[in-house]
């Protein structure tokens, strides 16, 4: 028999018991501080709420009305803000700024924001964005080491109202991030800047670069007449993708060169190019694009004749006489896929 | 006598082998959880007052389909797509497939949503049993609902993912509740970047919450002994379980209740496999060792803070059955993708998940079986004394009961779902009575789940369904 020390025993047994025992110490004190702070905080907020109110609904409010709001300590008053400002527009958020500003708030976040811990940056970022605060910092922590603050500056310089254009060709560098969600929120801003970016970009899509797919997906959002000349150029750009997305940018311009352009990536080598310049034809509605674009029904890609029968149903009674004549068709995909964009079901065919 | 000796010796050998196996399994959890600490204070940090209703500005967020398979489901179908409509998100569809349901499964959808038929374009890249019918929402142009003859829930998965148009792919059970922001949480690390193949996020249990209109709006912890127990397993699964290996390289798990999927890889891999019991399993293996083969990165990735919440079994009956069927599926699962197992060929997958996965999860019931008819066989023929048992329960379930204690913390901590302190003293005390009794059960379905892959059986077995709690008056 195995003698085993018991002290073996008792220790581990001790161990185990001591561990539980604060475990459940944190597992309860913890619950019970955070409902004692979140008591105290809504005694001291609730005065708050009451004194804003008026301010807010510009009633006049006499001088030293907004001492409740004073009284609280920066992390209440910034929560106290945050939850206010949730429910307002920018418009509405304009006096909770200056009560920001007058509380101090928006120095503690600029000297966050200048943290050397990456958490206390995004912080500051975050605040100052949430507040409202006025932009001085960026573009500085478009740079910043930290993907996840550079991404929530980025934001933050989509809601510049006239944006610079050294800030715009910020986050047109920002296209080309390591970090995927800085290059989601950069290009998330660059649309939401609107015209604002648009001789930048265009600048940015002639000069070519690594981040080409992600300018063009921006450009289509935006789909400035300035952006024609660059997406002429790209529609033969060697990439398929970038070639795709310059047909999708054409058609949103439009224009007889967009159109010329267009109808000829229909004979482009990959599907994906010949779909969307199909789909492009068919927004514009360029009926004169009508027999290649009925040719795309015999397409060996599912997806080019998908996007070809879609057009010819958008060419309206032309279109419409196209696909009937192709339910006869000898290629049996051809037939089908015009049987599925007439909602024709299978059995009557 | 030396027979006796003989025996003695061979008792004593397996009892250390099993208490050093639970030390090191355990030790291994207890790895997992600091994963899972590191890991949840990053996610708090990021994630800090940070306001996700920007997204839903996003013209550049990734269009979601939330795919559902729905069989018999007459009692809930309508809470769960009226849940489903709620959801805050940009761009968002609802793909319901009515798997051939026998009950009125289609008919509360129709009637309650108002549905007409269409007949939309698109294209069948899986094959699928044939599609009867295929309608929309006249009130909520977001909803498609498709009826098809039955073939399973694989099949009605890629049914779904025919029919759907976004870029990513959420599938959920039609029996879960998911939380109206829970989609803009779990679509973040798809934010551009193309390598996240799947996401996953927390299942909790909702049989004691109260629910109205589809959403949960009181959690507490179920006061059902077998509900408290699933409770408390949910917990280790998903808020250490998952989330630690996140930091390990090695999610091998996305639960099938909710998962976020990039379409495109799922068609690429196949869709569901049909003739797989645990297809969600199944389908996140497959995906990762295909883009090894093709030496294309492809990330699974726990997110720890959007939640969706199902009921779970009350009837022991019913609870055996899901046991003994999870455990099949994970059994199928590891034996079709078996060639992985130690190759250094396919990375952290082959190299440290799935020896986790066949030496831990999988066979685990097994050698806890084993180790307690050993412990009782050894202690009868005298080759341990009553300390070395002791020893070997302190380092079997003494030292997973401290681990289950620090996951309630660490729920605590970071998410304080239950509020009220009964609601803790109640997962304390599942936490603490779990290992008298229920522990021993699950260890018996699994068992059995193992035996009867070995004998090819692929049955699922009937789970009730009772409708979510009506909020008290």
């Amino acid at each position: 028999m195995v003698v085993v020390p018991q002290r073996w025993v008792s220790d581990a047994l001790l161990g185990e018991i001591a561990a539980t025992l604060v475990l459940c110490a944190v597992l309860f004190g913890h619950g019970w501080l955070r409902r004692w702070r979140h008591g105290r905080d809504q005694r001291r907020l609730a005065p708050a709420f009451a004194a804003l109110a008026p301010v807010l609904n510009a009633a006049g409010a006499p001088r030293g009305a907004l001492a409740p709001v004073r009284r609280l300590s920066p992390r209440l008053l910034a929560q106290f803000l945050l939850q206010v400002g949730a429910s307002l527009n920018s418009a509405g958020r304009r006096p909770l700024l200056s009560i920001a500003q007058r509380g101090g708030l928006v120095e503690n976040a600029t000297g966050l924001a200048r943290s050397r811990l990456w958490w206390r940056r995004l912080e500051g970022i975050r605040l100052l964005r949430l507040l409202g605060a006025d932009a001085d910092l960026l573009p500085s922590p478009l740079r910043d080491r930290e993907c996840h603050v550079r991404a929530e500056a980025a934001q933050w310089a989509g809601e510049c109202p006239a944006p610079s254009p050294a800030l715009v060709g910020r986050l047109l560098a920002m296209l080309a991030d390591p970090a995927g969600i800085c290059r989601f929120r950069a290009k998330d801003a660059l649309l939401q800047m609107g015209a604002a970016v648009v001789p930048e970009l265009a600048e940015h899509l002639a000069a070519g670069g690594t981040a080409l797919e992600d300018e063009l997906e921006v450009a289509v959002g935006l789909a400035d007449p300035l952006l024609l000349e660059p997406a002429l150029h790209l529609v033969a750009h060697p990439a398929p993708r970038v070639r795709a997305l310059a047909s999708a940018l054409l058609a949103m311009i439009g224009g007889p060169r967009g159109t010329a352009a267009l109808q000829g990536a229909l004979a482009d080598p990959v599907p994906s190019v010949r779909a969307a310049a199909a789909a492009g034809l068919g927004q514009l509605h360029h009926l004169a694009a009508i027999a290649p674009v009925a040719q795309l029904l015999r397409d060996p890609a599912w997806d080019v004749r998908r996007a070809a029968a879609m057009t010819l149903r958008e060419f309206g009674p032309a279109g419409l006489l196209l696909l009937r004549r192709a339910l006869a068709d000898e290629d049996r995909f051809a037939a089908d896929t015009a049987r599925q964009v007439l909602g024709i079901p299978e059995a009557s065919v | 006598m030396t027979f006796v000796a003989d025996v003695r010796a061979v008792l004593l050998a397996a009892q250390w082998f099993v208490l050093l196996y639970f030390i090191a399994v355990n030790s291994f959890y207890a790895l997992l959880l600091a994963s899972a600490v590191l890991d949840l204070r990053h996610h708090r940090l990021v994630t800090q007052d940070e306001r996700l209703t920007g997204l839903l500005r996003s013209r550049v967020a990734p269009r979601i389909s939330v795919l559902v398979p729905a069989y018999r489901e007459a009692a809930t179908i309508g809470e769960s797509i009226r849940a489903l409509l709620a959801l805050s998100y940009p761009h968002l569809e609802i793909v319901i497939v009515n798997d051939g349901s026998p009950d009125e499964t289609l008919a509360v959808a129709t009637e309650q949503f108002d549905l007409v038929p269409i007949h939309p374009v698109y294209r069948r890249q899986i094959a699928t049993r044939p599609i009867r019918g295929l309608f929309r929402s006249r009130h909520h142009p977001g909803l498609l609902v498709a009826d098809k003859e039955n073939g399973g829930k694989a099949d009605a998965l890629n049914a779904a993912l025919n029919l759907a148009a976004g870029e990513l792919v959420c599938a959920i059970d039609a029996d879960t509740l998911v939380e109206p922001d829970a989609l803009m949480r779990l679509v973040r690390p798809f934010l551009g970047d193309r390598t996240v193949v799947v996401a996953g996020g927390t299942i909790g249990v909702a049989n004691a919450c109260t629910v109205e209109h589809g959403r949960v709006l009181t959690v507490r912890m179920p006061t059902n002994p077998l509900a408290g127990f699933q409770a408390i397993e949910y917990l280790r699964a998903f808020l250490f379980g998952r989330v630690g290996w996140n930091r390990l390289g090695g999610n091998l798990i996305i639960s099938g209740a909710f998962g976020l999927f990039r379409r495109s890889a799922v068609i690429d891999a196949g869709g569901y496999a049909q003739d797989s019991i645990g297809e969600d399993m199944e389908l996140v293996m497959r995906l990762r060792r295909k883009s090894r083969e093709r030496g294309r990165p492809a990330r699974v990735v726990f997110v720890p803070d959007p939640v969706a919440w199902t009921q779970v079994p009350e009837s022991v009956a019913a609870l055996s059955r899901q046991r003994d069927r999870w455990h099949r599926g994970l059994a199928d699962s590891l034996r079709r993708h078996w060639a992985l197992l130690l190759n250094p060929r396919y990375g952290a997958l082959a190299l440290v998940a799935m020896p986790y996965f066949v030496f831990v999860e999988l066979l685990a019931p097994v050698i806890e079986a084993f180790g307690l008819v050993n412990l009782a066989a050894a202690l009868t023929f005298g080759a341990i004394n009553v300390r070395f048992a002791e020893l070997f329960f302190l380092a079997a379930y003494g030292y997973g009961i401290v681990l289950t204690v620090a996951t309630i913390v660490l729920e605590e901590i970071h998410f304080h779902r239950y509020p009220r302190t009964r609601d803790r003293a109640l997962a304390l005390a599942w936490a603490l009575a779990e290992n008298c009794g229920y522990r021993q059960c699950t260890v018996l379905w699994r068992l059995r789940g193992i035996v009867k892959f070995l004998r090819h059986r692929t049955d699922w077995g009937a789970m009730p369904r009772r409708g979510f709690a009506a909020p008290k008056p």
